[in-house]
């Protein structure tokens, strides 16, 4: 409880914050009296405005006042500040202390057991920026950043609809981090809101430094490879998913929000797949899930070919690959695991990698492993060509955490094929579809609408059919009606 | 845990199962033909020809062989059959004999002459190969001496006689499997045979980069193999598309005739007039591409015979003789020619097989077993000795649908020929 006395309050606001050097004070003495203290924390807030709004009706006020009615002074204290939009009023401590970290400006006055709240918060933020880790090639460029109402901003500009709803929840005991549950109601499925509501509301974190943060605690599987929760940074993909019937949590400070539930085919879908023509799309599809699949066995397959079932390639191309191992001293099992973990070493470097080293790097990986190598008939050629298609393959997944799953599969793979041959890569592929089939983020089968099979949703999953064609949701998401819109005649 | 445990103890059974055979490609010396020959004291002598892949690969890189060494290297042993052979022939080679690309196997003359039984299990027994081998026959030769020649434009000559043999029109890799497959049919059998071809004229070498015709593999037609499979004799270049044609599998050949000049020319004249029957003079050459064939038995009492029908589309490449192939009157001269020219032909080489060989190659059987399987029963036993005497009405129905990108000849006047 506040009290009355101004002194007092202060005094209790900076034992609070003792040793914070960022919280301002500012006192108002009319008349050798101090009538009023603004407190503010420095660089979170619109100075320009506060002095406009807040300090000036505030002396204008304390130098006509004269009556000391403390009902009537408690009106016009408030109505003094009507040209600020958003104003509020604390009676307690620990609001008014919330209140002025979020960065609002708090007005203790003389006489009065309550603080005026004026929102006037400014924060420095930057502009919206392109997207930088999915880039389309027809489509829009703005995407998510580190403020929140700017996220949802971007979200409701493109959804002029009440039923999109953005709860608003608390995470992190010490950063009290604001996150936004959006969805949209009528759509999405009752159970699947409430589901994550009470998965974010379980989550007990001292603090929310990003979004991956949250991913990690809510996912369903947290030992399997693949992601079940999709981030994006682009507001056209998170709209696209609010209508699909998933939820999207926004986090403050990121610029990547969560999409939920994933399924494997969402990650192999990509922006410029709705903007191309659909024919295109979908040969551009093709190839994608064919380079998933290069990624993914290209290196193993090599192995297993080469070490065990060296009839099943073609005899000049076996002539030529034998001409090319002559003199290589490694088994082709070690060569490829040795390339593949030099590639992904490069990958690493090349990510955390200052700009202007680059061409360095660059040049040594080049020339270094790919031609040195050779040139030294320590690395065969054909495994050189192997490992960088992989490579290649491995950057062909829209969504970059689904690439690494596959990445990362490679090499158990790789063992695989190397120990038992094509039995060991069909027994892992076995092993592994076991575990995608068996998956159930949110309850949402991973594989659907391939397995459990639903042929009417597979019309954006081995083609991308015109758009008007895609009528039906994902039963397993929609509520209810599962038709997106009603039939049309073209 | 309990249910951790049975997982593992399931899992576990598949890993101690699986192909443990592993092989580094560097420790296997990869077999691209096999050849058989009989010594003199009754064992085989088996050739390998293998892969050098250091070699090809220096000749890969520098586009030329490299200090003389070429794409392959022949290695033989002595051995009591094919397995033991190999065993004998291990002893000399620091890899592993790796039988998997063994796409030709050669035999040598002698070895077919007393008989292939004793060897050709093993083509067909073993997981490591393919039944989709050539199989070939040495014509006056060893297989040795074949595989030992090297063959100029492909780095291998066990790579160049498989291509040969399908560009002459043969089925495509597959003559081992159509010898099991007619072994256990007829109880005859047939393979491609090569010969060694000397250069039909000797040329010096002028300087040391001249490239005269040398001494090389090449097809001399097919070997036929009796019920016994011995060797029982050979059908040569110009004669082994007949059997191919009859059995439905050629794929391709030209066919030269002469045509009489003198009967030609008269205007107007019907397709008689050029059936002449010269034996020099202008000559046309028919390239046909599709090949038919129908085999029909008639059965009415004693001796079957059959009706076959040989339906051909081809066009004509060359026309050496003063017709004028832009009326359609000519083309059937032609025609008429062809077909008569064709039916002399293969009736010649079908007697030769009835007469020398009596062997059925043509699967004549084969039909009336298809047709008639009843009558067959009682015809099969003795189908040997009936074969040879059986009555063949043979038609050739030549279907021209083309004569090349010009009409006329470019030639303006031509001996007799019409302006």
């Amino acid at each position: 409880m506040l009290s009355p006395d101004l002194a007092y309050n202060i005094e209790r606001m900076k034992l609070e914050f003792l040793n914070c050097s960022d919280i301002m004070y500012r006192n108002c003495s009319i008349g050798g009296l101090d009538r009023a203290t603004l407190i503010y924390v420095d660089g979170m807030c619109d100075v320009l405005a506060v002095d406009e709004f807040v300090l000036q009706p505030l002396f204008e006020h304390f130098r006509s006042s004269s009556r000391v009615d403390e009902e009537a002074r408690k009106v016009e204290l408030k109505d003094i500040f009507i040209p600020s939009l958003k104003i509020s009023m604390a009676y307690e401590t620990q609001q008014v202390i919330q209140a002025i970290l979020r960065g609002e400006t708090a007005v203790f006055t003389e006489g009065n057991a309550f603080v005026l709240l004026a929102d006037l918060v400014k924060m420095e933020k930057r502009a919206i920026e392109e997207a930088t880790s999915e880039k389309v090639v027809r489509g829009p460029r703005d995407a998510f950043m580190e403020s929140l109402r700017t996220n949802t901003s971007l979200l409701r500009r493109r959804i002029r609809s009440s039923s999109l709803k953005l709860e608003c929840m608390k995470l992190g005991r010490l950063t009290e981090t604001e996150v936004v549950i959006a969805y949209m109601e009528g759509v999405v499925k009752e159970d699947l809101v409430k589901e994550v509501r009470s998965r974010l509301q379980k989550i007990e974190l001292d603090g929310i430094i990003h979004s991956s943060n949250i991913e990690e605690y809510i996912e369903d599987n947290v030992f399997s490879p693949f992601p079940q929760i999709q981030n994006t940074e682009r507001p056209d993909v998170a709209v696209s998913s609010l209508l699909e019937g998933k939820v999207v949590i926004i986090t403050d400070n990121t610029p990547f929000v969560l999409i939920l539930p994933m399924t494997y085919w969402s990650g192999l879908q990509a922006v410029d797949d709705y903007t191309d023509r659909y024919i295109y799309a979908t040969f551009v599809r093709w190839i994608r899930y064919t380079f998933v699949h290069i990624s993914l066995l290209l290196p193993s397959l090599y192995v297993a070919l080469t070490t065990y079932h060296l009839q099943v390639i073609p005899t000049p191309l076996v002539v030529s690959i034998a001409s090319a191992r002559e003199g290589v001293p490694l088994p082709a099992v070690i060569e490829a695991l040795i390339m593949e973990f030099i590639f992904e070493g490069l990958r690493e470097a090349g990510i955390r990698l200052p700009q202007q080293v680059g061409p360095a790097v660059s040049i040594a990986g080049a020339l270094v492993i790919g031609q040195a190598v050779v040139a030294a008939g320590i690395i065969s050629t054909p495994m050189v060509i192997i490992v960088s298609l992989t490579g290649i393959a491995s950057f062909a997944f829209p969504v970059y955490n689904l690439g690494t799953a596959y990445r990362m599969l490679r090499f158990p793979l790789l063992v695989a094929a190397g120990v038992l041959g094509f039995y060991g890569i069909v027994l892992f592929l076995i092993v592994l579809s076991v575990h995608m089939v068996t998956l159930r983020p949110f309850g949402v089968p991973y594989m659907a609408p391939y397995a459990p099979m639903s042929i009417r949703n597979l019309s954006d999953v081995l083609v991308r059919a015109p758009k008007s064609k895609m009528r039906w949701l994902l039963p397993w998401l929609a509520q209810g009606r599962t038709a997106r819109f009603p039939k049309q005649t073209k | 845990m309990y249910r951790k445990m049975i997982a593992l103890f399931l899992i576990a059974p598949l890993l101690l199962t699986g192909c443990w055979d592993r092989q580094e490609l560097n420790d296997q010396a990869i077999v691209l033909g096999w050849g058989m020959d009989l010594a003199e004291d009754g064992q085989y002598l088996a050739t390998a020809n293998l892969v050098l892949p250091l070699a090809s690969k220096s000749g890969g890189q520098q586009g030329g062989e490299q200090g003389g060494r070429s794409g392959f290297m022949t290695e033989s042993a002595f051995g009591k059959n094919n397995r033991d052979a190999e065993q004998n022939m291990q002893r000399k080679l620091s890899r592993v004999l790796f039988p998997g690309h063994r796409r030709n196997i050669f035999i040598g003359e002698k070895l077919a002459q007393q008989g292939v039984f004793s060897i050709l299990d093993e083509y067909g027994r073993s997981p490591k190969v393919r039944p989709r081998t050539n199989i070939f026959v040495v014509r006056g030769g060893t297989a040795q001496e074949a595989m030992s020649l090297a063959y100029q434009l492909e780095t291998n000559p066990a790579i160049a006689v498989q291509k040969i043999q399908e560009k002459s029109g043969a089925p495509i890799s597959r003559s081992l499997l159509d010898f099991y497959i007619m072994a256990n049919g007829n109880g005859c059998g047939i393979m491609p045979a090569l010969t060694i071809l000397p250069p039909e004229v000797k040329t010096d070498k002028k300087s040391k980069n001249d490239s005269p015709p040398q001494t090389t593999l090449g097809l001399y037609g097919a070997a036929i193999f009796n019920s016994q499979l011995k060797l029982a004799g050979y059908l040569n270049y110009d004669e082994f598309w007949v059997r191919l044609w009859i059995a439905n599998q050629l794929s391709a050949r030209s066919f030269t005739t002469i045509l009489s000049s003198i009967d030609a020319d008269k205007p107007g004249g019907s397709a008689e007039d050029a059936l002449s029957g010269a034996t020099s003079g202008k000559t046309v050459t028919v390239n046909v591409d599709t090949f038919k064939s129908h085999i029909t038995p008639v059965l009415d009492g004693g001796l079957p015979s059959f009706r076959i029908l040989l339906e051909g589309k081809g066009y004509i490449e060359e026309n050496d003789s003063p017709l004028n192939l832009s009326k359609q009157e000519n083309v059937d001269k032609v025609e008429a020619r062809m077909n008569q020219y064709l039916k002399a032909r293969i009736e010649k080489v079908v007697k030769k097989v009835q007469k020398e060989f009596k062997t059925d190659i043509f699967g004549l059987g084969d039909t009336i077993h298809r047709r008639h399987p009843y009558r067959w029963k009682s015809l099969s036993a003795d189908w040997e000795t009936v074969f040879p005497g059986v009555e063949l009405d043979i038609r050739v129905k030549l279907n021209i649908t083309g004569t090349g990108i010009t009409g006329e000849s470019l030639l303006p006047t031509r001996e007799g020929g019409e302006k």
